[in-house]
């Protein structure tokens, strides 16, 4: 096998149904024109009593990679730094939570994105398997069973846009695709800029990361070279487990709090969502055309919004690259037309 | 890096004028680098193919605004664009090219360097954007209710065009050929943009279509282009292409009239290509940001799927 030019690293703790899941869902059997030599696949797991079953990752088929690691923090932080550093590519997919399977375009898009320029990232929109957003799904009754037997019925091996069927948009990033994300549970950016925000920050230590998904996101959205895309025909989809914001709890809000709090200390001021143009590639099934249409009428009311107040609607665009952009410059000169009314 | 080894695209844009020359004037303005973002002079040109007319744009205004404007002016003796089209493509440098049949359509700001950014990405692609007509009702239905060059002048006034190209869309319709909006099938587009080699195997333009405007050619292009088997096929949809109105043949005719020579250039298509003249049915790969003004057709767009 040639090197590959990109290396995805998925972290998984006590999942191995779901993580197993995802790993299909990374397989070039199952992503759609791709050069299953173009990539790499890399899991690291942290030992618990529920480890995946590797016998059934080395039947897939592609160039997978297994790390089982004892761990004593509760956080994937140290995973994410341990999987870059054995990462071949000198691109890097980052799927903090092994629980997160995906469509069949993601890879083939995510490398047409660092075809246009190296310093992409590309970013898959996240969504929650299930009716409603899974931590809530105990009070209506919805649980694994439920949810492999939804799974079932698309066959979602051979339909991996029927996914979109049997989801709804993820509380993350509640109004969809024309407002600020403010994080991504499936990126694609450089080796490069990886390293240079400083990698997966350690002090994130709480349960799941805490945070530090948002703060990778921000950090790398806000990084002075990068460019956005928005894989807006594909998806990310959480399938139910134990992890640490989707189950029913009712400290749900202090743990959130908590969280916010060592994201703001962290970051060193108070988090928002960055507000970035992104750039749409790709093709939207007819199952995702719902979401869009959702995107559309939220963005519509946000425009409306910063149209009475006056507001830039990507103002930290500008903050990045330390000055106007393209999008927001005026003409640099006045041109005159003969057809112009005089008033 | 992964890109390195690519050749550099470059796009000729072919824009035909006739008898338009204050619309023409704005188009080639929209097309140029003071005003298309992002898109350097040097990676595209302009060839401006003007049909002879007691209404001339000119070499003058037409290289005005930009430096990378070539200028022909040729006589014609028929009625019909299809021949300035194949002439304009021949004296084209490009890798690519995008081919603009009505000059009377201005562009928004994103359309050079978004057709550039997919021929970087995939060089073999078929790139377009869809049109829309300037006003709130389609043009050809507006001059029946008084809309004219002075009103759409008013409209353009209204958003303090040429300042930001985006606003385009809040004083427009999606135009009559492009009714399927971004996720249904469309009959055609002023922006067609191929690689070279692309068209000369498609043949250019069909000569054929000799009438008024070129009746369906434009039609015809966009339909064999997209029918060519597995050729990836990338819209724009945060761009468009928008009519300004002037005396065509389609837009600026009052109702009776229109009715009598679409039936004329009909019964030629018909002729030409036989009863095979659906929209092409190609779901394409969206690309390229979107201002927030774009977001009502993305609405509209799913409103008809």
């Amino acid at each position: 096998m040639s090197t590959p030019l990109l290396s995805v690293i998925v972290i998984a703790y006590d999942m191995p149904r779901q993580a197993l899941n995802t790993l299909i869902s990374l397989s070039p059997a199952y992503q759609q024109a791709v050069n299953g030599d173009d990539y790499e696949v890399i899991l690291v797991e942290n030992r618990s009593g529920r480890n995946i079953d590797e016998d059934a990752i080395r039947r897939l088929p592609g160039n997978f990679r297994y790390f089982l690691r004892d761990e004593e923090s509760v956080s994937p932080a140290a995973a994410i730094n341990f999987g870059i550093g054995k990462a071949k590519g000198q691109f890097i997919g980052l799927m903090i939570d092994g629980a997160r399977m995906i469509t069949p375009g993601v890879i083939r898009y995510a490398l047409m994105a660092f075809k246009l320029t190296p310093d992409a990232m590309a970013l898959v929109p996240g969504y929650h398997l299930g009716e409603h957003e899974q931590q809530f799904h105990a009070e209506h009754g919805y649980d694994e069973d439920v949810e492999k037997r939804l799974l079932d019925e698309i066959d979602w091996q051979s339909n991996g846009y029927r996914l979109f069927d049997i989801s709804c948009i993820c509380g993350a990033n509640p109004h969809g695709f024309f407002h600020p994300f403010m994080e991504s549970n499936c990126f694609f950016v450089t080796k490069k800029v990886f390293e240079e925000i400083g990698g997966a920050d350690e002090r994130f230590n709480m349960p799941g990361g805490g945070a530090l998904n948002l703060y990778l996101y921000y950090k790398i959205a806000m990084h002075h070279d990068t460019e956005s895309y928005l894989l807006a025909g594909e998806g990310s989809f959480h399938q139910i487990h134990g992890g640490v914001t989707t189950s029913t709890k009712a400290d749900r809000d202090d743990v959130l709090k908590r969280q916010g709090d060592q994201l703001d200390e962290i970051l060193g001021h108070p988090f928002l969502s960055p507000r970035i143009e992104l750039t749409l590639l790709g093709k939207i099934p007819t199952s995702a055309l719902r979401y869009v249409l959702f995107s559309a009428k939220r963005g519509i009311d946000r425009a409306k919004r910063f149209a009475a107040n006056g507001r830039e609607y990507y103002e930290d665009d500008a903050r990045k690259r330390g000055g106007g952009r393209a999008k927001s410059r005026l003409l640099d000169k006045q041109i005159t037309f003969d057809q112009e009314v005089k008033p | 890096m992964y890109n390195i080894l690519r050749r550099k695209p470059y796009l000729s844009i072919i824009l035909i004028v006739y008898k338009m020359p204050d619309q023409a004037d704005k188009t080639l303005y929209s097309l140029s680098p003071a005003y298309q973002r992002g898109a350097k002079e040097k990676d595209y040109e302009v060839i401006v193919v003007e049909n002879s007319s007691d209404n001339l744009l000119g070499a003058e205004r037409a290289t005005r605004h930009a430096r990378n404007v070539r200028y022909f002016c040729r006589d014609e003796v028929q009625r019909t664009p299809v021949h300035a089209i194949n002439f304009g493509a021949s004296k084209a440098r490009g890798t690519h090219l995008a081919i603009m049949i009505d000059g009377a359509r201005m562009v928004s700001p994103g359309v050079v360097h978004n057709t550039l950014q997919v021929f970087r990405m995939a060089p073999k692609a078929a790139v377009s954007t869809l049109g829309y007509h300037i006003g709130h009702k389609l043009q050809q239905v507006a001059i029946n209710e008084g809309y004219d060059e002075t009103e759409e002048a008013k409209l353009l006034q209204g958003i303090r065009w040429p300042e930001d190209g985006y606003r385009l869309f809040e004083i427009a319709v999606l135009s009559g050929s492009c009714q399927g909006g971004f996720f249904k099938a469309n009959s055609e587009s002023n922006f067609i943009a191929m690689t070279m080699r692309r068209w000369n195997k498609l043949g250019g333009m069909d000569s054929r279509y000799n009438d008024f405007g070129g009746g369906n050619a434009n039609l015809d292009l966009y339909k064999r282009l997209l029918g060519t088997p597995g050729i990836p096929f990338y819209l724009l949809f945060g761009e468009g292409s928008f009519h300004q109105f002037h005396g065509g043949v389609t837009t600026g005719t009052r109702s009776e009239e229109r009715t009598l020579v679409y039936k004329q250039l009909t019964e030629q298509d018909i002729a030409i290509r036989g009863h095979d003249r659906e929209a092409p049915n190609v779901r394409p790969i969206l690309f390229g940001a979107v201002h927030p003004s774009v977001y009502r057709f993305i609405r509209v767009s799913l409103d008809k799927v």
